[in-house]
């Protein structure tokens, strides 16, 4: 039986009042590392954990924090990416909508780790609801400075201000975060310098996801051997929300340790796929990781064992897909939104994406040609590696792999003008 | 007077947060839009003015963000998620049941200015798809008959 960590709170309908919180155990790991531990424990100790971080890449958090130089005589921020976008994802809402404190408290630890006295949370537009239950918290850690002056009566001050975004994917990249917050359009920025050292308002920033954050009061009420106790190796450590979406009988928003493995998730936890029907494939890590082909699924969720598998983590948006669907169609449809949602400073990207949206149009609708799937590949191959972010390989990976591991699929709508699923035809010349 | 007393106290609070006062663009013009239903010209100046910006800075800066509307829209908006975890469980006839509802295409506003439409980018309700938002609030677990009943009750609260 696994015993909830990050969810374990959500199914109390009053853990987001800070007095319900406090009866749970809450505040008291903040206000002990504040008390008792100097920042470089604390970053000692989130190291020892082995806490990768969980917005997409999985860079260690401690790490992330000790690159964090000291001496500057400018102020350090801390951003919690509170802007989940990537399409299958919806992990963090939950965090933010019903356990807000947690969250809180994960940025006060943070924040001291760094020596950060102003954090701000980059809150998605979108989550309106997120945006009151955050700003009720925020008022009640404040009226119990918890948040404000002093905290918890020591000497460390941390405001925590609450900041709304605007609709747009590319402000979940943390350089595009940190443009945005300066009040400016959402075009992330070379690297390096990394916002560790030259970030929000040129000054050295750390940008730590949600569910990265929402570990940490955990770690330090628990320890870090209990944490290390958790998941599928020493790489690959600790409690993990895993999103399970699509054509599964009960989908839901899962968690359970780092790691664990994928048909576990599908077929015990989530009901298998529905109606008996079989499985077509599954795409692991949100819409911009490589799918996984049914005789591919047997694999553990970690950042590592999916690596090794071709696919990433990323956000562990899991998307189940059933024989019904049509592979050229969701092609498309992750071509779409890559389109979308380029910020269009470089040419591969811009060009790549909007390219890739009209040819896999022209063979969804029956007017395509043979050459257009070897262009598309080629497409794939020159955008990836060669931008100022990964939004253009977070295209071409995933379309790439749709092509390459469902080729007839494309090949029949080219011949057959036609869905290789279904009866629909989608012949319009 | 062209914003109301509480608008006006949330863009003295807005530009007081940041150590930067321009780090409040975005939140300004949200809370604008909220007051007026879309950022009106009017607006851009105003705010621009606030923030020491120009306004064609500010509207270069605003085309950015697809949640901040230089457009009119409905008094209900809706916004229907058509990314992947919804269309695996059927956007397709959510789209085509609000459109039939409405009576009008995406982008356009009903005649007695009551609704719009538009198709939206995952909105984060993937387990809970397909899902749609209604100014700013969620709609989950959709079928058929459950939109036409939302779209039916806000009619008649109208
Ligand atoms: C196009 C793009 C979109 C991203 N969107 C998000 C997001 O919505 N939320 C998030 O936490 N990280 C997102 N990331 C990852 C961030 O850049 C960054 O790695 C992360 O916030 C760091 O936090 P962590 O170390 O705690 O994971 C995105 C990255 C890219 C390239
Ligand atoms: S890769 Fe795409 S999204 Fe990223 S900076 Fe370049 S154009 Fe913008
Ligand atoms: S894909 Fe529709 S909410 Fe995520």
């Amino acid at each position: 039986m696994y015993e909830l960590v990050l969810l374990k709170n959500i199914h109390d309908p009053r853990a987001a009042d800070i007095d319900r919180y406090i009866e749970l155990g809450g505040y008291a790991a903040s206000r002990k590392v504040i008390k008792e531990l100097t920042p470089a424990e604390v970053i000692e100790t989130t190291k020892q954990t082995g806490l990768r971080g969980r917005g997409g890449a999985g860079f260690p958090t401690g790490m992330k924090w000790s690159f964090v130089p000291k001496d500057t005589g400018k102020p350090i921020y801390l951003c919690c990416n509170a802007d989940e976008s990537e399409p299958g994802t919806c992990k963090d809402r939950v965090i933010i909508e019903r356990d807000p404190h947690q969250l809180i408290e994960g940025i006060i630890i943070a924040s001291y780790a760094v020596d950060c006295h102003q954090a701000f949370i980059y809150l998605r537009g979108e989550f309106s609801l997120g945006y009151r239950m955050l700003e009720k918290a925020l008022d009640e850690a404040r009226a119990r400075s918890y948040v404000g002056r002093k905290i918890f009566g020591s000497g460390f001050d941390l405001e925590i201000v609450l900041h709304s975004g605007a609709g747009a994917y590319i402000c979940g990249e943390e350089t595009g975060l940190i443009e945005s917050l300066e009040g400016k359009r959402g075009h992330p920025r070379q690297k390096p310098p990394f916002p560790a050292v030259q970030g929000l308002y040129g000054c050295p920033t750390v940008v730590n996801n949600v569910e990265t954050l929402a570990n940490l009061p955990h770690i330090f009420t628990r320890g870090v051997e209990w944490y290390k106790s958790l998941g599928s190796g020493p790489k690959n450590t600790g409690p993990k929300l895993y999103c399970v979406s699509g054509h599964v009988n009960k989908p839901a928003v899962v968690e359970r340790e780092l790691g664990i493995p994928l048909p576990e998730l599908i077929n015990d936890i989530c009901g298998g796929v529905r109606n008996g029907n079989k499985l077509k494939g599954v795409i692991p890590g949100g819409s911009s990781v490589p799918i996984l082909r049914p005789e591919e699924i047997d694999v553990r969720m970690d950042f590592d064992s999916l690596a090794a598998k071709g696919t990433l983590l990323g956000s562990a948006g899991i998307m189940v897909i059933d024989e019904t669907a049509c592979m050229v169609r969701l092609a498309l449809r992750t071509a779409r939104f890559y389109a979308e949602e380029t910020c269009g400073q470089c040419t591969q990207c811009r060009e790549g994406t909007w390219w890739m949206e009209q040819v896999l149009h022209r063979i969804e609708h029956g007017q395509g040609k043979m050459s257009d799937i070897r262009m598309i590949l080629d497409m794939c191959s020159n955008m990836k590696g060669v931008t100022i972010c990964v939004l253009s390989d977070a295209c071409a990976m995933p379309v790439e792999a749709m092509i390459n591991k469902y080729r007839e699929e494309f090949e029949y709508h080219v011949t057959e003008k036609r869905c290789m699923v279904g009866t629909k035809s989608h012949a319009h010349a | 007077m062209m914003f109301s007393q509480e608008t006006e106290s949330k863009f003295k609070h807005l530009a007081s947060l940041y150590p930067h006062k321009r780090s409040a663009l975005i939140p300004m013009l949200l809370v604008a839009q909220k007051e007026h239903g879309y950022v009106k010209p009017e607006t851009v100046e105003y705010v621009a003015k606030y923030l020491d910006l120009s306004a064609s800075e500010v509207e270069s800066i605003m085309s950015f963000y697809t949640l901040l509307h230089r457009n009119p829209v409905g008094r209900y908006h809706i916004m229907i998620c058509t990314n992947l975890a919804c269309m695996l469980r059927g956007s397709d006839e959510i789209e085509a049941c609000v459109q039939r509802k409405l009576g009008v295409r995406f982008g356009e506003i009903t005649a007695d200015g009551l609704f719009s439409a538009i198709e939206f980018e995952c909105l984060g309700s993937c387990t809970t798809a397909p899902a749609m938002q209604i100014n700013g609030e969620f709609y989950e677990d959709l079928d058929v008959r459950k939109v036409e009943e939302i779209i039916d009750g806000l009619r008649k609260r109208a």
